[in-house]
């Protein structure tokens, strides 16, 4: 039994694999379908001040290696997120991350407050990156100082750690993370899902409600891999890989081009229990080859 | 209510006992037992690993329990729509599959003293098998069961209900069987329902039969429920994909404009849905 623990901005976990954002619900979701203690932390889906509806659907499509999806950021809102979803994520025994999303800096701000003032969230995470709405994410993700700005409007409003969560559709994606590590960011979440298209042929339109969507799953890991080693080597502040992880030795791939730790979606959506497995993954991997902590192997690539 | 009552899911391995073509596209998958599949009630699935090549498992609906070999195993009809019930068809007996369920909230059994009346279209059929057979294990009234098919090439989705030991009517939109026409016009060819009994309507179908089911229960004052289907992401509630709209009177009581077919359905009381938009999806 090799040493699975690892750090990401103070935030100490028990093991590297955190569900990402949009892929475990409330928490609540799971519920008899994993053990939360096997899990190192659960990310979860964006909390918005306001009810948002979300797309039309159909919301996803199966592509070759992944998965698309335009959900449209779907939530209770804020008052929802208070009465319905906050005494789940406190009774579960992993370290709960609340994805933040907002139209407007001061709605991020807003929302961050609330929820920073709620016992039992480890940290915050911003999403300036979702590609499926036109606002609520992906105008602050693009933009070095409109990055910077939300990311320090939170910062000075929250006592949590603040995660920012990059799009990988950035031309420079380290130009995005220093803007916002210098803007007070603790740790950087790589990355959304990338922006793609699938079509119906036959009725020659988008398969998708919304037209466009977020690439996901093992198609888009070389991506991520590349966006995580850049920033790893660029910004002082914790990476979180996030893009495709299915097995122990995708997450080690990520933790030695520079990760701490990473987050899965798409192979947990399919296999619930896909997080704890992953996790004995590693496990098994570190004790195979006489690796004693995983914490070693971080940013290890040649 | 039943509906609280309805087992939590398990995502198993379960073996592949059986695996009958029916006919070109019409597939009978018996799998062995699970733990909590076996207990299923009617109007549930289950999401089914369907290949290698495939990500994205399937939600497929549950027909039947019977025992194979003094083993619990469970039938699911399906009808091959794509690549993923194409690779799906290609699983042997004897193989094994990941099989995440039983899922979503199932169908509420009729009141003591209501008459159920079932009506399921092609694929739509072999829920209204389960619950048929529900309701005969509980003791209630037997209900009146109406199968509709477009004709020959939808005839094995029949072969559940054919087996109820119960009389059931068949209609055919080319006549080729039974009554020509739709499901409600075989209601209609029927011995009338006498007064004063209740009636409750349910139907699982395409969305324009659904619609209509929909529309002569409001007429009549009668309750109704319905099975809808959607594209899943993970058939738990944690994508949040399977949107169906739902009505301009559930949104104004508050509740949020999309429901999940995963969670909130497959099963929904008609008045909830919003028909015409849900047409324009599936």
């Amino acid at each position: 039994m090799a040493d699975l623990t690892t750090t990401v901005a103070g935030l100490e976990l028990r093991n590297p694999i955190m569900l990402a954002s949009g892929c475990a619900g409330y928490g609540q979701e799971l519920d008899g379908l994993l053990s939360f203690s096997d899990l190192g932390g659960l990310v979860t889906k964006g909390v918005s001040r306001d009810v948002w509806d979300g797309n039309p659907p159909p919301r996803v499509a199966e592509t070759p290696c992944g998965m698309m999806n335009a959900i449209g950021l779907q939530n209770t809102g804020l008052e929802g997120f208070m009465a319905h979803k906050v005494p789940f994520l406190q009774g579960m025994d992993c370290p709960v991350i609340v994805n933040v999303i907002g139209r407007s800096i001061e709605e991020y701000a807003e929302v961050a407050g609330a929820v920073g003032a709620v016992d039992g969230v480890a940290a915050l995470e911003l999403n300036i990156s979702c590609p499926n709405v036109k606002e609520g994410g992906i105008q602050f993700g693009t933009q070095p100082a409109a990055a910077a700005a939300v990311t320090r409007a939170v910062v000075d409003t929250s006592p949590l750690p603040v995660w920012v969560k990059l799009s990988p559709m950035v031309s420079d994606i380290v130009a995005m993370a220093k803007a916002v590590t210098d803007a007070g960011a603790s740790a950087l979440t790589v990355s959304n899902t990338i922006p793609a298209l699938a079509v119906d042929l036959d009725r020659r339109r988008p398969l998708l409600g919304n037209g466009i969507g977020g690439l996901s799953g093992p198609a888009i890991k070389p991506v991520v891999l590349r966006l995580v080693w850049e920033c790893a080597r660029a910004v002082p502040i914790p990476i979180i890989g996030c893009g495709g992880v299915a097995s122990g030795r995708d997450a080690l791939e990520y933790m030695v081009a520079g990760a701490s730790a990473v987050q899965m979606g798409t192979a947990s959506l399919v296999e619930p229990g896909a997080g704890p497995r992953v996790a004995a993954e590693i496990d098994d991997y570190l004790d195979s080859n006489g690796i004693a902590t995983v914490h070693e192997l971080i940013g290890t690539l040649g | 209510m039943e509906r609280a009552e309805a087992p939590g899911a398990r995502d198993e391995k379960l073996r592949v006992v059986a695996h009958e073509a029916l006919d070109s596209r019409h597939w009978l998958l018996t799998l062995s037992g699970g733990e909590q599949l076996r207990r299923f009630h009617a109007g549930q699935f289950a999401m089914l690993q369907c290949g290698e090549a495939q990500l994205l498992r399937r939600p497929l609906s549950l027909q039947g329990v019977r025992i194979v070999d003094s083993k619990p195993c469970v039938d699911i009809l399906y009808r091959v729509m794509g690549e993923g019930t194409e690779a799906l068809s290609g699983v042997e007996p004897g193989a094994s599959l990941n099989v995440l369920g039983p899922l979503g909230r199932p169908f509420q059994l009729p009141a003591s003293g209501e008459l159920a009346v079932l009506m399921g279209g092609g694929v739509g059929i072999p829920p209204m098998v389960a619950l048929a057979q529900r309701i005969l294990a509980s003791g209630g009234t037997p209900p009146r069961v109406i199968g509709g098919i477009s004709g020959p090439a939808d005839r094995a989705c029949l072969s559940g209900l054919l087996q109820l030991p119960i009389s059931v009517t068949v209609a055919t939109m080319d006549g080729s069987e039974g009554v020509h026409g739709t499901v409600l016009d075989a209601l209609d060819s029927c011995e009338p329902i006498g007064e004063p009994q209740t009636v409750r309507y349910y139907a699982c179908g395409p969305v324009p039969m659904l619609a209509a089911i929909a529309e002569r229960a409001r007429d009549e004052g009668a309750g109704c429920q319905l099975s809808v289907e959607a594209r899943m992401g993970c058939g738990y509630g944690a994508c949040v994909g399977c949107s169906v709209p739902r009505s301009a009177g559930a949104v104004e009581a508050g509740a949020e404009r999309y429901a999940l077919a995963c969670k909130d359905g497959p099963v929904f009381d008609a008045e909830e849905l919003d028909l015409v938009g849900l047409k324009g999806v599936v």
